[in-house]
């Protein structure tokens, strides 16, 4: 149990650090984040279930890790602590125009509320169904699909602003 | 558009996320054929999907820092090279198994919703892969790197990497004879189960098809050729595992390339 847990613990690393980047905004803070998660997986590994999905489970603990430290941290109003990540995104100076826009994309993910960020990077970016997300986030599938509603309208409102060349750079938190 | 009323913005979500069920489906394609308007925001949304996923994909593609893996006994993975003369590899795994959530979804709270959603709607699957090539598709002269896990460059580390993650041989096809190029792959669900799909562009640049197989609970199923999103689809299920191939081509190509793969993997 244990070695094969481990095994696939480290197969997701790559999913678990790509939902952390996303959560958290900041490289460093999401593998802080990841490292957490794992050393509490490892720790209450008993209280998964072998033959569900594992992936889900380890999401509710980052999130779960991610959300504590917010409030402890009492950072859930401020503006994210981002960085540039365009450099591990592309190699050299390719498809600046696609850096730009990944860049926006980020920005504009960053500056929704975490709930819905949550829930978009949970779907849209990892790709997990609504009943699956229901279950991470502990919400019902119908608050799923409202804050999933709510997250994607902002988005293309924000990426709209952006390019229109809007806001002067000020940060702006969707309600 | 006379007669036709909008779907709600939820009903819109569960399309582009492939979580309905498939008269819900056809209905919002029904619209969207009726309304050009409602199918460029439907392509927007998509598009936006497909571009947050870039935006976020970097970890797919980095090394997993050593202060991760050593706590869980690992080291950092090496490029795969097959071994000469091998044309598979026999690894021995347990399949990690999928819950499977059946049937409809009871909505006890929040939304009164006036159709159903499936965590496995018949063919929703289909759609996800539809819409996944769509995204692709449209990125395919900036950075479709970013909308795949692994790149192309070596293919038996690609081989390897996502045998690995599917739990079982994993032999890409070739369709250099067909005209068309490897340029990756990413992990994808389909039917419920883990899966892969693969893209491949043609040589002359103005074609791609993409390749998906998954591992599946249902039972073999002869060639079967469907159509999402206006796309052109073959499908069919051997031995524990679905086979489907898309294209925005003519069909004879999609027909050309699917009878390409290999004769195992063959439809029944």
């Amino acid at each position: 149990m244990d070695a094969l847990f481990r095994s696939q613990l480290v197969a997701l690393l790559p999913r678990l650090r790509r939902f952390a980047r996303g959560l958290t905004g900041n490289a460093d803070r999401a593998d802080d984040l990841v490292q957490a998660a794992c050393e509490r997986a490892l720790a209450r590994m008993e209280q998964w279930t072998p033959g569900t999905r594992l992936d889900s489970w380890l999401f509710r603990i980052v999130r779960t890790i991610w959300i504590d430290d917010l409030r402890a941290r009492k950072v859930r109003d401020r503006a994210h602590e981002r960085e540039d990540l365009s450099d591990q995104v592309f190699d050299g100076e390719r498809h600046i125009e696609a850096r730009l826009t990944m860049e926006a994309v980020r920005e504009a993910v960053s500056q929704l509320p975490e709930e819905q960020r949550e829930t978009l990077l949970l779907i849209g970016v990892e790709g997990v169904s609504y009943k699956e997300a229901a279950d991470i986030l502990d919400i019902p599938i119908g608050t799923v699909m409202s804050r999933l509603a709510r997250a994607r309208a902002g988005l293309m409102r924000l990426m709209e602003r952006r390019g229109r060349g809007g806001d002067d750079g000020k940060v702006v938190r969707l309600k | 558009m006379v007669g036709m009323q909008r779907p709600d913005e939820t009903q819109i979500m569960a399309y582009v996320d492939g979580e309905l069920d498939d008269a819900a489906m056809a209905e919002i394609e029904r619209v969207m054929e009726a309304d050009p308007d409602f199918a460029r925001y439907i392509r927007d949304l998509l598009d936006s999907n497909a571009a947050l996923r870039a935006a976020f994909n970097a970890p797919m593609r980095e090394p997993v820092p050593e202060r991760l893996l050593a706590p869980l006994g690992a080291q950092r993975a090496r490029p795969w090279r097959m071994p000469s003369g091998r044309r598979l590899l026999a690894m021995a795994a347990s399949v990690a198994a999928i819950v499977v959530v059946g049937g409809g979804l009871a909505l006890s709270t929040g939304y009164e919703l006036p159709y159903t959603i499936t965590a496995n709607a018949p063919d929703a699957w289909l759609s996800s892969v539809a819409n996944y090539y769509q995204a692709y598709a449209r990125t395919a002269e900036g950075d479709e790197r970013s909308l795949v896990d692994v790149n192309a460059e070596d293919v038996d580390y690609l081989e390897n990497w996502f045998g690995q993650r599917l739990k079982r041989d994993v032999r890409l096809p070739k369709l250099e004879n067909q005209g068309f190029k490897m340029q990756g792959g990413r992990v994808t669900f389909i039917e419920g189960q883990p899966g892969a799909q693969f893209f491949y562009k043609s040589v002359t640049g103005d074609a791609i098809v993409s390749v998906a197989i998954a591992q599946t609970k249902r039972r073999d199923t002869e060639w079967t050729t469907a159509k999402r999103n206006g796309l052109r689809m073959i499908y069919w299920r051997k031995g524990g595992y679905v086979y489907v191939f898309a294209g925005d081509v003519d069909k004879h190509v999609l027909h050309g390339v699917a009878s390409a793969f290999p004769d195992d993997q063959r439809k029944t």
